[in-house]
């Protein structure tokens, strides 16, 4: 009887300890879309980075330029989230040009060089619709610009 | 006649006819029907015998005082179907032959040996067998071993070793391997070569042509994991590896077969030539057949060759300035081939696939756009049919770094426009084949613009005119091949976009560029 309780507080303590360190706690669920929301808004943009290692993950936001006037920003965030942000802009083509910015692991908020910021654009805004400007970073090379448009009730 | 001279013609005839009796063939001394009875062979000898009967066994002992490679033939008699085996001094049986049925040769090729004693082994297999008669006779060989097949070298664990830069002269023989435990297991030979030094090589291995044999040619590494195989000839023609890529030091092995298990040649043999090279980044590192095994290219050029069928090559291109540059690419073209290229991302998914031209002709990849990172050309034949080891195609590959005026592709659609401003101009190409080109601009104020396109060679292009969200505004066509386009439009403030795309999906044109412009009125 003695032996048995012996083997079973060997065996209790061989299952104990280390396991927690091979098995380590798993990671968050990743940040939901941060949307920043004004009322009746008729523009959106949307920016998408795609973030092939893990190594080259870090912080970033976009600000938004309507006729060379800072209009607003996305907020800030994991460079693989996606960020939307939506804004109220006067009716009318409108060139809207989106500037990147990332966080770098030392140092200050820097802008990203001009040969991979998106080309300025004109945008029709409408009341009623909402036209989305959707910035995509793949791997390597200058981004993609797309527009598109959807009524603004169906959000 | 002289006594002198009698005594001369005694002495010459004396003299002959010890060495005639000494070049006879050796008769067997019956009872030999075991290893302690065994009848005395000289290796490179003959001897006779009979099969007293039907499970009657004769037993030879050959006592080797060199290292060499022994071969013996036995000729077939009526009734009697042979059996020919090889035992070293412990009678571990080495290798056995039965090739033949009733009163057919047998032959055992190539057995490796070294001083100290063996035992060849006559046996009948035919229980009918009534031949007591008839004499057999048992003829054998011994020849240096250097640049020879040694048998047995039947297995991975009894691999002959070669040098590297040397030659084995072998045998597809016999068809069967009969001391294999798996009954219907065919003959095989196996080499090991070893890599001493450290570093990067390329090994190249030429196994020659053998008639009615159709050769495969294996490399397995240590571990038995096979790395490359090789069945580009078909019967009675050789194999051909080409720039292998090893690493030193190490270890590799090689297993030559016939692919058809009853078909050997014991009357012509094979020759194994192997080359060790250090490998100097000018040529392919096989296996490089896909983006895991990637040979790096860091040189202006590299070579590769096509081999076996179906053969992939991928080059790796790291890209370490983080500015845009536009990567260019030529591939030479190969006699009776029609090469592709293929430019893929650091992942290995396609970004562009080049197949201007075709059989025999180069493939150019006119300028790519990249950033920093890696990325990958891939070269293959089109059929994935044809393969040439013989042959090496050539790809050249340029960075070149970006400056406003030229196009970046990808431009092929509305997604990866290329922005242009009012006033600029552009030089591009109308490739690969199926190419289209999108330029965007933006207009500050309404005016009239114009649109100016240069005619290229072997294109007859189309410019459509977009407003920003994509609707067709105008078109205009250049009336025919090599001629401009030009359309000129009264513009709202805006974003405008412009399609450039040849009239027909298979005109293109590698070496013209042409010259795309807009300016305002």
């Amino acid at each position: 009887m003695r032996r048995l309780t012996l083997l079973a507080v060997l065996l209790a303590s061989a299952c104990a300890g280390p396991r927690q360190a091979e098995f380590p706690t798993p990671l968050p669920p990743p940040p939901p879309v941060v949307v920043i929301e004004v009322k009746d808004p008729n523009f959106e943009a949307v920016i998408v980075e795609a973030v092939p290692n893990a190594d080259d993950e870090g912080v970033s936001f976009t600000k938004i330029f309507v006729d060379g006037k800072e209009a607003g920003k996305t907020p800030v965030g994991p460079r693989s989230q996606e960020k939307r942000v939506r804004l109220k802009l006067p009716t009318g083509n409108q060139p809207v040009r989106l500037e990147h910015w990332f966080l770098p692991s030392v140092g200050e908020w820097t802008i990203l060089q001009e040969s991979l910021q998106p080309r300025e654009r004109f945008v029709r805004i409408e009341d009623g619709t909402i036209a989305r400007l959707t910035l995509r970073y793949g791997p390597g090379g200058p981004p993609s610009l797309s527009i598109s448009r959807e009524p603004a009730a169906s959000r | 006649m002289p006594p002198r001279r009698r005594e001369f013609n005694e002495l010459i005839s004396l003299t002959l006819g010890v060495l005639l009796c000494s070049c006879g063939p050796a008769k067997e001394a019956e009872p030999n029907d075991s290893y302690q009875q065994a009848s005395l062979l000289k290796p490179g000898s003959r001897a006779t015998g009979t099969i007293a009967n039907p499970k009657d066994q004769d037993w030879y002992r050959l006592d080797s005082m060199t290292a060499g490679v022994l071969s013996a033939k036995l000729g077939g008699i009526k009734d009697v179907d042979f059996v020919i085996s090889f035992f070293d001094k412990d009678r571990r049986e080495l290798k056995r032959v039965d090739e033949t049925t009733v009163g057919g040769d047998e032959q055992l090729l190539d057995l490796g040996v070294s001083a100290g004693v063996y035992y060849l082994v006559v046996s009948n297999k035919n229980e009918k067998a009534n031949n007591a008669a008839q004499v057999y006779e048992l003829k054998t060989t011994l020849d240096g071993s250097a640049g020879r097949e040694r048998e047995p070298n039947d297995t991975a664990l009894t691999a002959q070793t070669v040098e590297a830069g040397g030659l084995a002269k072998g045998h597809y023989w016999p068809a069967k391997q009969l001391l294999s435990e798996e009954p219907e297991a065919a003959e095989e030979d196996w080499y090991s070569i070893e890599v001493a030094k450290t570093g990067l090589f390329l090994l190249n291995i030429d196994v020659s042509e053998v008639p009615k044999v159709d050769a495969i040619l294996e490399v397995y590494d240590t571990n038995g994991y096979k790395l490359k195989e090789l069945d580009a000839g078909g019967i009675g023609e050789g194999e051909s590896l080409r720039s292998f890529g090893v690493r030193g030091p190490g270890k590799f092995q090689l297993r030559l077969r016939s692919k058809y298990k009853t078909a050997g040649n014991p009357d012509v043999p094979y020759d194994l030539l192997t080359e060790l090279l250090p490998y100097q980044g000018a040529t392919e590192f096989e296996p490089n057949d896909q983006r895991t095994d990637a040979t790096p290219l860091e040189l202006d050029s590299i070579s590769g060759a096509i081999a076996p069928a179906g053969d992939q090559d991928w080059y790796k291109v790291t890209v370490a300035s983080e500015t845009k540059q536009l990567l260019r690419a030529e591939l030479s073209g190969l006699a009776g081939m029609d090469l592709t290229l293929s430019l893929r991302d650091g992942l290995g998914n396609e970004i562009s696939f080049i197949d201007n031209m075709s059989k025999e002709q180069p493939e150019i990849m006119t300028g790519w756009g990249l950033t920093g990172g890696e990325y990958h050309l891939v070269v293959s034949e089109k059929s994935g049919k044809k393969s040439d080891s013989r042959q090496s195609y050539s790809l050249a590959r340029k960075l070149i770094s970006y400056q406003p005026g030229l196009e970046w592709e990808p431009n092929n659609s509305s997604g990866t426009v290329q922005a242009l401003k009012i006033g600029e101009s552009v030089d591009g190409y109308f490739a690969p084949k199926g190419d289209e080109d999108w330029y965007e601009f933006n207009l500050y104020q309404k005016g009239v613009v114009i649109l100016e396109l240069t005619g290229v060679i072997n294109a007859a292009p189309t410019l459509t005119l977009f407003d920003q969200e994509y609707k067709e505004l105008a078109a205009a066509s250049a009336v025919k091949s090599g001629e401009p386009v030009s359309l000129e439009r009264e513009l709202e403030r805006g974003t405008y976009a412009v399609r450039l795309k040849p009239g027909d999906a298979a005109q293109n044109n590698v070496r013209d560029k042409y010259s795309f412009r807009v300016r305002a009125k």
